[in-house]
């Protein structure tokens, strides 16, 4: 089920009402239910196998407790997460695997295994690894094994997160359903608020941005230069907006029957260099990297060129997390080496005078040009998550050197469907959301500020808000609606 | 604080809520009014909010819509009819227009039109945006949802469309004009009249044995017609409307006799225009349509005028025009009159400027340029004969630099009222605006 279907346009608010209702002690079991209802919407089996990681991953939990208290080694450890990431690593994997031993065995040994078509659960990669930092947690004595089948079960399907995340810590989400919320107007106001912002973002803004990159970057041949630079803007614009919508959505839809979810993005946008860009970006993954992998690796403890060792295994898996292909591990690692280099050629930055630090220094065009080009590093770097493959992505590199940019003044636009209403709609919405990110930064908090403007104001902005939507929104009959790009991780 | 008093600030919280939601309500019905699929027509509007009585009910598809006039009926007869049809309306969703409009009034008879009654299996043949205008200004009752759930089945855009407009149509943004935004109020009395002319190729007339029915969807829902007319009491009528030989060939034809007959035998009256009531009537394929198979107004008179005439004589029909309880219709006949003078700056070619002026209050004077391009423009030569006007050759200062000029003026007091100048296309072979 899509947040942005019409199913959920029933269930959540049928839920979420019924939630208050129901007794506390009966509310983990209801909330079970309904996420399994709408987990299985997509597909029965993908219910059975997160049932079976489910558990696996509780009886797991216990047993690690018990074998900590009696001062076990990791050795332990590390064939129970081999074995709790393995139906994530056989669905998702195989077949890039095989891929891969066809194109060795294949040249050596003129042998080729046939491909094998499985299923890809929606949300695996993200409970399974929701589950792992759980385990981890447990053995390393930050978590107490969840003695609660039903409690851990709603731990990992809990319906706002079980899709694309955010991925979530059991110390932070399991006590919350320990707890009966009583309904706040105030907090179901300011997460329905949330939740309308998330359906802006990906109905008028995400969707119209991709009915111009998907024309473009699926026929990248027939389209060259400008038209690829361009999408390629659009696409990182795209990408940020209809994640940043989903996670607005799910914390919201969990808001309102107040549960509070870690943020996924904090105007990654403004950061000012990579590293600080990735501290803003898919927060929750990129936390559980640091502290499941990074730290583990040794971190930055270990002298530099193993720092930048962990970066760059960090970042690699980063990317094959996101997808099995080699262009998803080039576009990790290509993260990984703008952060390895930045740091490099910080000495020489600071003697340059290109370094952050120093009141001159801190001036809007130096903040200006570090973002952009933060910005357009990050750009760069998503021709190869867009691109089907990493030839595809070398491919579109070449095209956007093809020099036509008459093509944003001969009308050329208007027939990928950028005609000038459709223009302004879109600087309209990208000036907003720009402006929104703005304001965050500087600590400006929009909900909070709007909830002490009078009734009236309020009502005409939410009002105005929702008809925007419904208007200008890509949806409705005729209009396939893509799903969110985080689904498919 | 006491117990009764953080009882009665929930309470007002929830009636500020409710209060909420009932603005957003009513303001996502007005979007979804304004985006509706409408073509700038809101004549089944108008028909649905006003409460009238009437003779005559006509329905079917365009073929009906731009067939018969009921202003004429009214001038010509002093009957009151209103005309419900609406382009590619299969009779399937006619049905439902029917029974919304059977719950509003009782007229003496409604008249249907063979042309959309298929016989074909499980398909409604009628174009998703044209079932909307079919349907959407229907009151909302159970009718409605009935017929939307029916049509809802025919297209993959599911009820979700039909039901909300917002959904369907909120995409019309870019294309939204004046008309989305005010509502023109048309007195028309639902034709949608052609005032061009254009040839028709005459259908080959057969005996008039009738074909075997095989009961598809659109004959089972004309029987369900002549059921729902006969507990309401009301006379149907089936007519088949004249229309080109591509569309009126052999098995149209014994469709259209078995229908007549079943129509007979439910007590309903036929009125076949066949070969020999298109002779009696006068119908000239040459000039009396408006495209390749709709008749324009000149047809739309003489076929209209028949079927009033055969009804008046059936039904009794009462000539209304002298009653002051039919005031209104004269002051509607009127109002249209000067809507048509208001509308010629929307006609962009000679014959159908002229010929929206097809009246005696009017006088029309046409001034060219050079006289030998008017018998190039088909129909000019016919229309300027029928409203006797004689061309007048100007010279460029008359005509300021075009081809040609015409000039509505009152023909009782001479009072200037429009006037429109055109170029001549030779492409298009035709007196244009542009």
């Amino acid at each position: 089920m899509n947040f942005h279907s019409f199913q959920y346009l029933i269930f959540f608010p049928i839920v979420s009402f019924l939630y208050y209702l129901v007794p506390g002690a009966a509310s983990i079991i209801y909330l079970l239910l309904a996420s399994y209802v709408f987990y299985i919407q997509s597909d029965w089996t993908y219910a059975v196998i997160l049932l079976l990681v489910t558990v696996w991953t509780y009886a797991m939990g216990r047993y690690l407790e018990r074998r900590r208290d009696k001062g076990g080694s990791n050795r332990v450890l590390i064939p129970i997460l081999i074995f709790t990431f393995l139906p994530l690593v056989i669905l998702k994997y195989s077949s890039f695997f095989l891929q891969n031993i066809n194109m060795v065995t294949g040249r050596l040994l003129h042998v080729s295994f046939s491909p094998i078509d499985l299923i890809l659960p929606a949300g695996i990669s993200f409970y399974t690894f929701q589950a792992v930092g759980y385990l981890i947690d447990v053995w390393k004595g930050k978590q107490k094994a969840e003695k609660d089948f039903l409690c851990y079960a709603l731990f990992l399907s809990f319906f706002p997160l079980i899709m694309s995340g955010p991925i979530e810590r059991a110390g932070h989400l399991i006590p919350q359903f320990r707890e009966k919320h009583r309904f706040s107007a105030e907090k179901v106001r300011d997460a329905l608020l949330l939740m309308v912002w998330g359906f802006f973002l990906k109905l008028v803004v995400a969707e119209r941005l991709a009915g111009y990159v998907n024309p473009v970057i699926n026929d990248y041949q027939k389209y060259g230069g400008c038209y690829l630079i361009l999408a390629i803007i659009f696409f990182t614009f795209q990408l940020y907006l209809d994640f940043e919508s989903y996670s607005c959505i799910a914390i919201g839809s969990a808001g309102v029957m107040g549960f509070e979810l870690f943020k996924n993005f904090n105007q990654p946008f403004l950061g000012m260099s990579m590293t600080g860009f990735w501290r803003r970006w898919h927060m929750s993954l990129t936390n559980w990297f640091r502290d499941y992998l990074y730290i583990p690796l040794g971190g930055n403890r270990k002298g530099k060129a193993k720092q930048y060792r962990n970066i760059l295994i960090v970042f690699g898996v980063s990317g094959l997390w996101h997808g099995a292909s080699w262009n998803y591990v080039v576009w990790g690692l290509l993260n990984g080496f703008y952060q390895v280099i930045g740091m490099l050629l910080k000495p020489f930055k600071e003697k340059v005078g290109f370094a952050s630090g120093g009141q001159k220094r801190d001036v809007f065009s130096r903040r200006l040009l570090k973002t952009l080009c933060t910005f357009f590093l990050f750009g760069f770097s998503l021709i190869f998550f867009k691109a089907p493959s990493f030839m595809t992505a070398i491919r579109i590199i070449k095209g956007c050197t093809v020099w036509n940019p008459w093509v944003f003044f001969d009308g050329s636009m208007s027939a990928l469907g950028m005609t000038a209403l459709e223009t302004a709609i879109l600087v309209i919405s990208l000036a907003i959301v720009v402006a929104v990110d703005i304001m965050h930064e500087k600590g400006i908090h929009i909900r909070e500020r709007l909830s002490y403007q009078e009734t009236w104001f309020r009502w005409v902005l939410i009002i105005c808000a929702v008809i925007t939507i419904l208007v200008f929104g890509k949806y409705g009959p005729g209009y396939k609606a893509s799903d969110f790009i985080y689904f498919k991780f | 604080m006491p117990e009764h008093e953080n009882k009665s600030i929930n309470f007002k919280k929830i009636g500020k809520t409710l209060i909420f939601f009932c603005l957003l309500a009513v303001a996502i019905l007005m979007t979804s009014n304004l985006v509706r699929w409408k073509r700038g027509n809101y004549y089944k509007d108008e028909f649905f909010e006003k409460d009238r009585s009437y003779d005559l009910l006509f329905f079917g598809s365009s073929h009906m819509h731009e067939g018969v006039d009921p202003i004429t009926l009214w001038e010509e007869e002093g009957i009151t009819s209103y005309n419900l049809a609406s382009s590619g309306e299969a009779i399937q969703l006619s049905y439902y227009v029917l029974k919304a409009a059977l719950e509003k009034t009782k007229p003496a008879a409604v008249v249907i039109d063979t042309y959309r009654i298929s016989d074909d299996p499980g398909t409604i043949n009628q174009e998703y945006s044209f079932a909307h205008e079919t349907l959407d200004a229907l009151p909302l009752g159970r009718t409605k949802l009935e017929a939307y759930k029916y049509a809802a089945s025919f297209y993959e855009q599911g009820l979700l469309s039909f039901i909300s407009s917002i959904y369907a149509f909120h995409d019309r943004y870019s294309a939204l004009e004046k008309e989305d935004f005010v509502r023109q109020v048309t007195y028309d009395k639902g034709a949608y009249i052609m005032t061009n002319i254009c040839p028709a190729e005459p259908p080959v007339f057969y005996d008039k044995t009738p074909g075997k029915l095989k009961g598809g969807e659109g004959v089972s829902s004309y029987r369900k017609i002549l059921e729902l007319c006969k507990e309401e009491k009301v006379i149907p009528v089936l007519i088949n409307i004249p229309t080109n030989k591509g569309l009126y060939q052999k098995s149209a034809q014994e469709k259209t006799h078995a229908l007549m007959e079943e129509t007979r035998a439910a007590g309903g009256i036929a009125i076949d225009f066949d070969e020999e009531r298109l002779e009696k009537i006068g119908l000239d394929y040459d000039y009396d349509f408006g495209d390749a198979s709709h008749l324009n107004l000149f047809g739309a008179d003489k076929v209209g005028l028949e079927v009033a005439a055969e009804l008046k004589s059936a039904l009794s029909l009462v000539d209304h025009r002298g009653d002051p309880a039919y005031a209104q219709w004269q002051e509607d006949a009127e109002k249209w009159r000067q809507q048509r003078i208001e509308l010629l700056s929307e006609k962009t070619e000679a014959v159908s400027y002229l010929l929206l002026t097809d009246d005696p209050v009017y006088s029309q004077r046409v001034y060219v340029k050079k006289p030998d391009l008017i018998e190039k423009h088909y129909g000019l030569e016919k229309a300027l004969s029928v409203l006797g006007i004689e061309a007048i050759e100007a010279d460029s200062d008359i005509v300021k630099g075009f081809d040609m000029k015409i000039e509505i003026r009152d023909a009782e007091t001479d009072q200037w009222l429009a006037e429109q100048y055109f170029l001549f296309n030779t492409g298009q072979s035709q007196f244009v605006t542009e």
